[in-house]
């Protein structure tokens, strides 16, 4: 293929692969650059050639609509937001599609979700198995003819998961069974002090060395997607915050902006986006805090989880008196939050922040410079930038190997761009650069604070009329979670709820990628791994 | 009526067996209390401090609980081997109390091998916690036994090499000679770096934070007694808080002087275990103290830190105190 | 040579990083516990969603629920149901009953969102809400106003099917029960 300048992939779609369609879209409204429809058979070719010029697979993902599937693919460039839409389209009665996991390494997962959940095959799929239902269910639940009956009896499905579980689990790994041979099979999970949530890692060990490591999903799926299509969109609020409870305003956040985006409404006023960056930024450090004090507990130290909890209860205390919840939140609403701040919260952030700022020393200290802690952390985990791009990991993982993509300064939303704050990244792969990004990242949270409190101005904070319905249309809003970077695919129809609504959450894509770094581990750096990644399982699972 | 010499002797042993079986179980129980609290303290929180005068009986609240508990007993286990680990486990400690100066002339025996018994003995200890993991049927226990014996084998040379200094400045192992010859100065101010080696060691021995990889909570579950549960589980905690008080005993005999303390020498039966009992457990403290602040280290990390770091720096001790010892005489 | 020297200040460095971090915690040691004996000692609930009630009318003393149904229809845990009645008076909708399962309730506050008429608020949070059975955990929002006889609840109700002129049900009672 002849050297292509980066704008010109659209010119390249439209006379090399002759597509379908070719529209461009107004990305500040909804969030894509252009969007195509290309011929079935030539995806894969598309899809290499997004991958020569340096783009990453942000999301896939599939909607059933009356006469066909569209098997929707969103393409991102790193260093700058280039979103590009690409679909194919399914005939049901085919309920085929090409794979390009062989191409980006993310789609292998992305895929084997779309078969869980529609049905559609990807012809050559190394490993097409279900991933987030058990591997015996029957349904695929996101089909607009699923009204939620299982197929058969409830006994009769609970006797087959018991069997599955039991002589299944042989059945589908047969190297598993005992042979008194070098290497064997350990079970990391589901029920284990380490991994965070319901996780199975499927260890393939030979004496100590981890050989290969298969994560295996799906404990705790409760479908926020189907949900969310049959609520009203002002019902899906509580959903958000489940997802990610523990780093839940930024999920609030982007479906607050994507339905403004979509509506065409504005916040009620400046004072709005002042109060949601205050409270997402708060946010966003008790995450971080609570990780760390996780992934120091998996490595051993008891003590930096009761420190860290000590500071969290803090911030915990401050979002209690503005939000009237301590987890979960859902405290914005569309054009505006729930309720305005109270005037002691101001004065309570001042208080607190010299005094976080010592402990933050502390915690340089006691955990940063500690031998043992690097000793169990560096050189630890490398995760490889061209690994990185290709499993589509992005946040505090992908800073760490280099990359210096933050969703705020590359797809700004909100006042982040008055904001003065800097891209923390590493150049080390491993666990102790992801480490560093973190703990600098909330010193950069701090920075956003602080600045946001100064210039906080007064305004309404309800917005008092809104639009009947979402227009008819499809948007894509991302912001940067504290994990990585939440995407939301809306299509609507015009109705009172979503038509689709697809969650791109970025721990699903940052637990991919431990398929690259697992092998050559101990059985203990699987652990600190793992801790290191930072996810969290009710997002990775919905 | 006075007993003969032979009857005297049975008499003192099972003096000092009842003594030392009970003690056991007292400090056991204190120090599980006294790790709760100090835990507590460092973490901000209180720990126990309900049940008895701040949380005393605490710990006998647990043991009732634990004695009550159902014997879990997998069905695939080995059996005989099942049973007879915790036990070897913990019969083991209790020998130290042969040998264990608690004032001048308190002594049960004064073995010319003196603390050399004890570490004898302790490896059979952790022939139990081998067995432990293997007759579990169970692969973190496998793991977790087996990391164990790796780690006792490597921290075995630089326990006992660190205490060679001592040894030859003493002149003797026996117990009561080493505590004589640290009337003027404490063995650990001409031997600090033995010191230090001897207690890092003695932290590897007992399976203690930052050695703790056969019991790692966070990664085998609870490591090489993942199967145990109620009585059996127990006495494998009594035979590790046992081991630390015995590291601790013998590194302040070692080390700090024994039973010799600044005042209230004119009461020797009374200072004497005094002194010892305080320097012990001011040592446990510290143990203590280690645990809660650092992360532990990986089970290969570990074997490095014994033959690379421990072991060159133990012979350096050895023979650097024999240049000393030959150009003073 | 390099190397040797490097191991030495390895060991150096390492071993003082160890004594920094034992000094913090030893810090610490000496600190004030952060916790909270509960239950004797309790931290004052600030601003916590408490559970869904009535606004009480500060010119009525009366609830201002018009049974218009936009809370049910938005309620994403469907936890409240209510039932009205036509008033034999002159017709209107009266509201008889007014149930709220806590059990799954999210707290999302989007039933006081949507009221038309701002009729609900959160009550004030508790720590001790427990319960032994399930039907304890279900509220009856109207029960506070039923026992103080406020006017609204004493609005005599017609039965479904009935009209204004036959003898209606005594005073907000159960519509479903049959005939007077």
């Amino acid at each position: 293929m002849a050297a292509i300048l980066e704008k010109d992939i659209k010119a390249w779609l439209l006379e090399v692969v002759k597509a379908d369609e070719l529209n461009k879209k107004d990305v500040k409204k909804t969030g894509i650059h252009f969007e195509a429809i290309v011929p079935t058979s030539k995806i894969r070719d598309v899809a290499k050639e997004f991958l020569n010029q340096g783009y990453f697979l942000e999301s896939l993902t599939a909607v059933d609509f009356a006469e066909c599937f569209e098997a929707v693919y969103h393409f991102n460039h790193w260093k700058e937001l280039r979103r590009g839409c690409v679909k194919i389209l399914v005939t049901k009665e085919e309920n085929k599609a090409p794979s390009i996991s062989s191409i980006y390494k993310s789609a292998n997962w992305f895929e084997r979700e779309i078969y869980d959940m529609f049905g559609i095959t990807f012809i050559d799929h190394p490993n097409l198995k279900r991933i987030l239902l058990p591997e015996s269910s029957t349904i695929h639940p996101l089909l607009k003819s699923f009204k939620g009956e299982p197929a058969g009896s409830d006994v009769e499905q609970c006797l087959k998961l018991i069997n599955e579980d039991k002589e299944g689990f042989e059945i589908l790994y047969p190297q598993s069974v005992t042979h008194h041979q070098k290497d064997y099979y350990l079970n990391l999970g589901p029920q284990h002090p380490s991994t965070h949530g319901v996780l199975r890692i499927l260890l393939h060990l030979a004496g100590e060395r981890v050989l290969d490591g298969e994560p295996i999903l799906g404990y705790s799926h409760r479908h926020h997607e189907k949900m969310m299509e049959i609520q009203s969109y002002l019902a899906c609020w509580p959903n958000m915050g489940r997802l990610d409870y523990v780093g839940a305003m930024s999920y609030n956040f982007a479906y607050a902006i994507l339905i403004e985006k979509a509506m065409g409404i504005a916040p009620a006023s400046p004072r709005v986006e002042y109060i949601r960056v205050l409270t997402t930024e708060l946010n966003r450090i008790t995450s971080h805090l609570l990780w760390m004090g996780t992934f120091l507990l998996d490595l051993g130290a008891f003590t930096p989880f009761f420190y860290g909890f000590d500071d969290r209860e803090k911030i915990l205390d401050i979002l209690e008196m503005a939000t009237g919840e301590r987890l979960t939140y859902d405290y914005f609403r569309f054009g505006g939050l729930d309720k305005d701040i109270p005037a002691e919260m101001i004065p309570a952030i001042k208080e607190f922040i010299p005094h976080f700022k010592k402990r933050l020393k502390d915690y340089d200290a006691l955990i940063t410079k500690n031998i043992i802690f690097k000793k169990r952390t560096r050189n630890l985990g490398y995760l490889t930038k061209e690994n990185a791009l290709a499993y589509g990991v992005t946040g505090p993982c992908l800073r760490a190997t280099g990359v210096p993509m933050d969703l705020r300064r590359h797809e700004p939303y909100s006042i982040y761009p008055e904001l003065d704050f800097e891209i923390v990244t590493a150049t080390d792969g491993d666990a102790y650069s992801r480490y560093l990004v973190r703990m600098k990242e909330i010193e950069e949270s701090l920075k956003i604070i602080q600045q946001v409190i100064e210039k906080m101005p007064e305004g309404a904070t309800i917005l008092g009329k809104l639009p009947k319905n979402v227009p008819k249309g499809e948007y894509y809003t991302a912001v940067e979670a504290a994990r990585g970077s939440f995407g939301m695919y809306l299509v609507s129809d015009g109705t009172l709820n979503p038509y689709r609504l697809k969650l791109r959450t970025p721990s699903f894509s940052n637990l991919n990628s431990i398929i690259e770094i697992l092998p050559g581990c101990l059985v203990s750096d699987v652990v600190a791994v793992l801790g290191s990644i930072d996810i969290v399982l009710p997002e990775i699972d919905r | 009526m006075t007993l003969g010499p032979f009857w005297q002797e049975v008499v003192k042993i099972v003096l000092w067996g009842t003594f030392a079986v009970l003690f056991v179980s007292v400090n056991a129980l204190f120090l599980v209390w006294m790790e709760r609290r100090v835990s507590a303290k460092i973490q901000l929180r209180r720990g126990p401090i309900h049940v008895g005068p701040q949380g005393l009986l605490q710990t006998i609240a647990d043991a009732v609980k634990l004695i009550s508990k159902e014997l879990v007993f997998p069905s695939q286990v080995d059996k005989l081997v099942y049973y007879v680990a915790p036990l070897l486990v913990f019969a083991p400690v209790l020998s130290a109390f042969i040998i264990l100066p608690l004032g001048p002339g308190i002594i049960l025996r004064d073995l010319n091998i003196g603390f050399l018994l004890i570490f004898s003995l302790t490896n059979i200890s952790f022939i139990g916690i081998f067995i432990a993991g293997w007759s579990s049927n169970n692969k973190y226990a496998l793991l977790g036994s087996m990391r164990a014996v790796a780690q006792n084998i490597s921290y075995e040379i630089p326990l006992l090499l660190s205490t060679m200094g001592v040894v030859m400045i003493a002149g003797s192992m026996k117990m009561t000679e080493i505590v004589t010859a640290q009337s003027g100065l404490w063995f650990v101010l001409t031997q600090p770096l033995a010191f230090l080696i001897f207690f890092c060691a003695s932290l590897a021995e007992a399976n203690r934070a930052p050695f703790d990889i056969p019991e790692a909570e966070s990664e085998l579950v609870a490591g090489f007694h993942t199967e145990y549960s109620g009585m059996r589980f127990a006495l494998f905690f009594l035979g590790e808080y046992t081991a630390i008080f015995i590291s601790s005993a013998i590194a302040a005999t070692l080390f700090l002087g024994g039973w010799h303390g600044p005042f209230l020498e004119s009461l020797p039966a009374v200072a004497g275990p005094f002194w010892l009992i305080l320097k012990t457990y001011a040592l446990v403290f510290v143990v203590m103290w280690v645990r809660w602040t650092f992360p532990r280290l990986r089970s290969d990390q570990l074997m490095a830190f014994a033959w690379k770091i421990l072991i060159p720096f133990a012979l350096l001790n050895v023979l650097s105190t024999a240049l000393v010892l030959s150009l003073c005489k | 040579m390099k190397k040797f020297i490097q191991y030495l200040t390895d060991i150096i460095e390492g071993a003082w990083s160890l004594l920094v971090g034992m000094s913090i915690t030893m810090r610490y040691f000496f600190k004030k516990p952060v916790t909270v004996l509960y239950p004797k000692e309790r931290i004052p609930i600030k601003r916590f969603k408490g559970p869904i009630a009535f606004v009480v009318d500060e010119k009525t003393g009366d609830h201002k629920c018009i049974s218009c149904n936009a809370c049910i229809k938005v309620c994403p845990s469907r936890c409240m149901s209510l039932e009205s009645g036509k008033s034999a008076v002159d017709g209107k909708r009266v509201l008889t009953d007014f149930k709220v399962n806590y059990i799954l309730c999210s707290l999302c506050s989007l039933c006081i969102d949507v009221c038309p008429t701002d009729a609900l608020k959160h009550a004030d949070a508790e720590y001790d809400m427990v319960a032994t059975e399930q039907e304890e955990l279900i509220m009856d929002l109207l029960k506070p106003f039923e026992d103080r006889g406020t006017p609204l609840t004493k609005i005599p109700v017609l039965a479904p099917g009935q009209q204004r002129g036959q003898t209606p049900l005594a005073p907000n009672s159960d519509p479903g029960t049959g005939t007077s």
